[in-house]
């Protein structure tokens, strides 16, 4: 069974959004609702300024605060570590949304609280989700963590890394690299 | 005097505003609500809890007299019990519109993660509401053996679903405001705060054309003034929790939770803390009670008609200031913005509708049913009986046959 995780590196980010554009075309996603998105700060004053940019989503935490809260088990964590949410069985209370410190959920039409899924269905072939392979600078990495001579592990060898906000206890599976 | 119709057409009003709102949440969905993907509990949340706080609040004090035996607060038994569930059910119904798919509730029973805060609030609210019905059973056919015994099990019922509501916000990690053990025990507090408000004012109104009934006073103290001094008690205890809740948040500047309590004292949510929360809420009608002749009558009526709307606004500051604050991502960043929200009218409708929905069967209810003291409880209380051991309860019934007979 994989391990999946997804490696960041923010600092080849140009704030292009074509990440979010490609995940709303593959999971054909109304304009409203997008399940990347890329968090922006500016630092500094003019002339010397800098936007810094955080592409964010879904951490598909090892310590899900969604999975935990949700009364019905709609949300839950499969084995490989990507976390998916049951339509059926949502009753719609947003827990999940009031319990992710990443603001990763959005409510849909259907008033159910979705999010990146990490699209599965292309993990499991081998290949890159939309999010990662339409990025020109390779921003994202998506791998197999206990696969030791994965792409993803060979890189997280190279480089030195960080997670967002890991105090609150969510251990996620995105690594960010430091820059 | 006491104007029955009156009620009843004011209630009737609230009720057709309120499904007015209703309708229109069902139809719209989110789009009729104030709340969005970054605050998304809105004033429905905060409805409900206000609702099952009452609840909570009206069974809590009545335990006072049938289950502790302080004879003095016998005399609400029956009326705060079926307040209680009345404001349980109400608070049911402002959730029910508030969820997306309040039918997937089934899947509490299939599918239940025990993890959940909010599956234990299903299971211990409708332990609960079950309870309370069997109480008030027992209560109207006078078996005060088994109305005692229910009466011990809603309290205790009463505290594991009321602190576990506590603990749904308590439990988030992600929201420091609301984030630590305080939530379940502060819940716990504002219920009987709420409980002794409502039963001053129920208690005035029920008692107005006639404020010499015999069954309301007790060693010459009517009951609207004992409630007034319960109340003063609450209103003094939920002084010093808002005073440590703001103190400790402020001190050492914990990210996230000092912004929330900054939101509250100088932001935007300043105006209903300071206006409602603290001067309507705890301060005016502490001021009412605790100067001369305070807990008269008609001072008490206003200090717990204050409270209650001062509990009101502390319900949707409690679930605003948890959400308020952006997540921070970013090391370092300087500035604070502010999550938006707003509460619509359909909001608004619904919960003036629960409100509307409460008291019209309450009416129903003092209309078909007895809801005075049984007459035994009444005997003793004229005699000043203080012996509550169970022979007492033996005696009731012998009291009670005789009465009869």
């Amino acid at each position: 069974m994989a391990k999946y995780g997804l490696l960041i590196d923010a600092s080849k980010c140009t704030g292009c959004t074509a990440c979010t554009i490609a995940c709303q075309m593959h999971n054909q996603l109304p304009p409203e609702n997008n399940y990347n998105r890329l968090e922006m700060m500016e630092r500094g004053t003019y002339p010397n300024v800098k936007m810094e940019i955080l592409p964010m989503q879904c951490m598909h935490c090892d310590n899900a605060p969604c999975a935990m809260v949700c009364p019905t088990q709609a949300t839950y964590k499969r084995e490989d570590g990507i976390v998916l949410i049951d339509h059926d069985k949502c009753i719609g209370c947003k827990y999940c949304m009031t319990a992710c410190p990443y603001d990763a959920r959005q409510l849909n039409e259907d008033r159910v609280p979705e999010k990146c899924r990490w699209c599965p269905e292309m993990l499991s072939k081998g290949e890159q989700p939309a999010c990662a392979s339409t990025c020109m600078n390779e921003v994202r990495l998506f791998g197999d963590l206990e696969d030791p001579n994965s792409e993803l592990n060979k890189k997280l060898a190279q480089v030195d890394v960080y997670q967002i906000t890991p105090e609150k206890g969510t251990k996620p599976r995105i690594f960010y690299v430091k820059k | 005097m006491f104007n029955r119709k009156l009620w009843i057409y004011l209630s009737a009003a609230l009720i057709i505003a309120g499904l007015a709102g209703a309708v229109n949440v069902v139809v719209n969905g989110e789009h009729a609500m104030g709340t969005n993907n970054h605050v998304p509990w809105g004033a429905l949340i905060a409805g409900y809890v206000f609702f099952v706080v009452s609840s909570t609040g009206l069974s809590l004090v009545a335990s006072l007299g049938h289950v502790f035996k302080l004879e003095r607060f016998e005399v609400i038994g029956k009326r705060a019990v079926l307040g209680s569930i009345l404001t349980l059910v109400f608070g049911f119904v402002v959730i029910g519109l508030e969820l997306g798919h309040p039918f997937n509730m089934v899947y509490l029973l299939f599918s239940a993660n025990l993890t959940s805060a909010i599956f234990w609030m299903g299971l211990l609210y409708g332990i609960y509401l079950v309870l309370l019905i069997f109480e008030l059973y027992f209560m109207f056919k006078g078996d005060h053996k088994k109305s005692t015994l229910f009466g011990l099990l809603v309290f205790i019922s009463a505290i594991a679903a009321h602190s576990n509501l506590g603990a749904v916000f308590g439990f988030l990690v992600a929201r420091p405001y609301w984030s630590g053990p305080y939530m379940s025990i502060y819940f716990i507090l504002s219920a009987l705060l709420s409980g002794s408000a409502i039963l001053s004012v129920m208690f005035y109104i029920v008692g107005r054309n006639d404020q010499k009934r015999e069954d309301f006073i007790y060693r010459n103290e009517h009951i609207v003034t004992s409630l007034g001094k319960l109340l003063a008690l609450f209103l003094g205890i939920t002084m010093f929790f808002t005073i440590w809740k703001v103190l400790t948040g402020l001190y050492g500047a914990a990210p996230g939770k000092y912004e929330a309590i900054m939101a509250l004292l100088n932001g935007p949510l300043s105006g209903r803390f300071w206006l409602f929360e603290v001067l309507l809420g705890m301060v005016l009608p502490f001021v009412v009670l605790m100067t001369p002749g305070g807990f008269k009558l008609k001072r008490v009526f206003a200090a717990g008609l204050m409270t209650i709307t001062g509990i009101f606004v502390m319900r949707l500051d409690l679930v605003a200031a948890g959400q308020i604050i952006p997540h921070e991502f970013f090391a370092g960043a300087s500035e604070v913005g502010y999550n938006y929200s707003f509460i619509s009218w359909s909001e608004w409708a619904i919960i003036l509708g629960a409100i509307g929905g409460t008291i019209l069967l309450y009416l129903v209810g003092e209309k078909k049913w007895n809801l005075d003291m049984d007459d035994v409880c009444y005997k003793h209380h004229v005699r000043n009986c203080c012996d509550c051991s169970e022979d007492r309860v033996i005696s009731e019934h012998s009291i009670h046959h005789h009465h009869h007979a």
